[in-house]
């Protein structure tokens, strides 16, 4: 199991994490290559807010497939899918953020992949 | 089970030195209630406010709306397992200050939102500007995290609601409004030839700002249940979420859930109201599998024939709306979807980001993206920074002038899925 992320205040102990400093679509455009080259997605990368949506952080949880299985897992295909084409769509819509409430997005981003951690035994 | 709301319709509310209630005037005792929410030691300062509809207020961000309310007979008391000790909610009979509201104000992030207008263009899109609002604004004490603020504000809210609503507990209702209902068996055997109907009610549960609770426990911890609707109307459910303004499910609204009272109303006319499921929208996508697979089997295990799900917020619960839909169309359980619509400024756009054939009957309760001008007003309660990182905002939409150019994203309650609000959607 592998945290991916572009969130710098995201770090585990338990799990390993791999950071990219990329904006949030070019970070899901390498989380949908990685499912294309066999990761299977435990977490949504999109929020369940507009405000959370429109934040610039994400972070998914994905495990990576046995060198023998070659296939893709669809669900985890069309999940990053749709969640680019959203972001896609909204690009340009976003108003600028000061450095308090990135930090504050930062967190929550943090926060809400604890809460998905959890879910998954790992906390 | 049943219960008796009772209905005290309040014409105006004093802040002053004593609690009480007499013909219409609903006093509060500022002092008192401030007190009483200082016990918690997370909190550092309580500041008590009023904001009545037609003034030029502007609240921001607000947190919870919560509906002042007693319970006067019934083992549980208001808010049980969260305020109270558990015991079934929906039984005996509450006392309710009706047209009042505890209003719950304070950032906890800087980009949280929840703009309520007491009057203006604003006041049209939120049913919480027609109500007279005892705003309470709280900051935390120093060295408080964000997970402790955001608890703190949230019983904060609800333990000043069952303050206030002491002042009920010797009134005479003005009016009562019975919710009565028995075991399905028995309603079936009733009316064996209504359809039956299952209402589903979707709940945010993802974490941080975007939690529910249910008779106190954090709803993202559970796997769907059934609850009687009554225990719906009186407190079971509450709201700890704040991210979400048009289509946050307030407390308030949990209380008056407008799906659970129409059910209701046409319970025994031309259906069987079977009771309601509360599923929660995970984020991992086993957890919406898990979740989505129980609620909709609860429902297929009670014979209904029927399901109105309700969606909270937006975005990835979109699938959970669109799974439920389809594992219950797939095996001929029919349904209707309530949910609002991201689709654009124009209106033009993919509304949803999720969709299945499946989904034939969707009620809209309005295009979140449309953008309205919120004039200046002459007193902000809360912070007035917050205005800068609403939702749906940009640079530029704090005009010169004052005036506020945003999405109805930001207006608290305006487009709730559950269809306690103002906007109405027209098809042409």
């Amino acid at each position: 199991m592998e945290i991916h992320t572009n969130n710098p205040k995201v770090k585990n102990k338990k799990c390993k994490v791999i950071y990219y400093k990329k904006s949030c679509i070019e970070f899901c455009k390498i989380i949908r290559d990685q499912v294309h080259l066999g990761a299977k997605l435990l977490s949504d990368p999109m929020p369940a807010s507009r405000r959370m949506i429109e934040s610039p952080y994400r972070s998914v949880v994905l495990i990576k497939r046995s060198e023998a299985d070659l296939s893709v897992d669809l669900p985890s295909l069309e999940t990053i899918e749709k969640a680019l084409l959203h972001y896609e769509r909204m690009t340009g819509m976003k108003a600028p953020i000061d450095q308090a409430v990135e930090d504050d997005f930062q967190y929550v981003d943090e926060q809400l992949l604890q809460s998905t951690l959890k879910e998954l035994g790992i906390s | 089970m049943k219960l008796e709301v009772g209905k005290v319709f309040v014409k105006d509310v004093i802040l002053c030195g004593e609690n009480s209630f007499e013909k219409g005037i609903l006093k509060v005792n500022i002092q008192g209630l401030t007190e009483h929410l200082l016990e918690d030691h997370r909190i550092g300062k309580v500041k008590v406010d009023l904001a009545k509809p037609g003034e030029s207020v502007r609240i921001i961000p607000v947190k919870d709306v919560i509906e002042p309310r007693v319970k006067v007979s019934g083992e549980a008391k208001e808010f049980p397992g969260v305020t109270s000790t558990m015991a079934t909610a929906g039984k005996g009979r509450s006392h309710v200050l009706k047209n009042a509201a505890v209003v719950t104000t304070g950032s906890i992030v800087g980009f949280q939102e929840g703009v309520l207008d007491m009057s203006g263009p604003g006041a049209a899109y939120s049913p919480f500007s027609k109500t007279l609002n005892i705003v309470i604004e709280l900051e935390p004490k120093e060295g408080i995290t964000q997970h402790e603020h955001e608890e703190a504000a949230r019983l904060a809210g609800l333990k000043a609601a069952a303050y206030i609503g002491e002042c009920a507990r010797e009134v005479e209702p003005d009016e009562i409004e019975t919710f009565e209902m028995n075991n399905n068996a028995m309603e079936i055997l009733k009316y064996p030839d209504l359809p039956k109907v299952v209402y589903m009610e979707m709940l945010i549960t993802q974490g941080l700002l975007h939690d529910t609770y249910i008779y106190g426990l954090d709803a993202k911890q559970t796997l769907p249940t059934l609850l009687h609707p009554n225990e719906v109307l009186d407190g079971a459910v509450v709201s700890g979420n704040c991210v979400a303004a048009c289509d946050k499910i307030t407390t308030y609204q949990h209380l008056n859930n407008s799906v659970v009272k129409e059910l209701y109303e046409r319970h025994g006319k031309d259906l069987v109201f079977l009771g309601v499921v509360l599923t929660n929208e995970n984020i991992t996508l086993q957890g919406k599998l898990r979740s989505c697979n129980m609620a909709t089997n609860i429902a297929k295990h009670l014979g209904a024939d029927g399901v109105v799900i309700s969606e909270e917020g937006y975005g990835n619960p979109d699938s959970d709306l669109m799974m439920n839909c389809r594992l219950l169309e797939e095996d001929g359980v029919k349904t209707v979807l309530i949910t609002d619509e991201c689709a654009g400024r124009d209106g033009m756009s993919q509304s949803l980001t999720d969709a299945t054939p499946h989904a034939k009957a969707i009620v809209s309760t309005g295009n979140v993206s449309h953008l309205v001008t919120l004039p200046p007003m002459e007193k902000i309660i809360g912070n007035e920074m917050a205005i800068e990182q609403l939702a749906g905002g940009y640079s530029g939409s704090l005009l010169a002038d004052g005036s506020l150019e945003c999405e109805l994203n930001a207006i608290l309650g305006c487009t709730s899925e559950i269809g306690y609000h103002n906007v109405t959607t027209k098809e042409y």
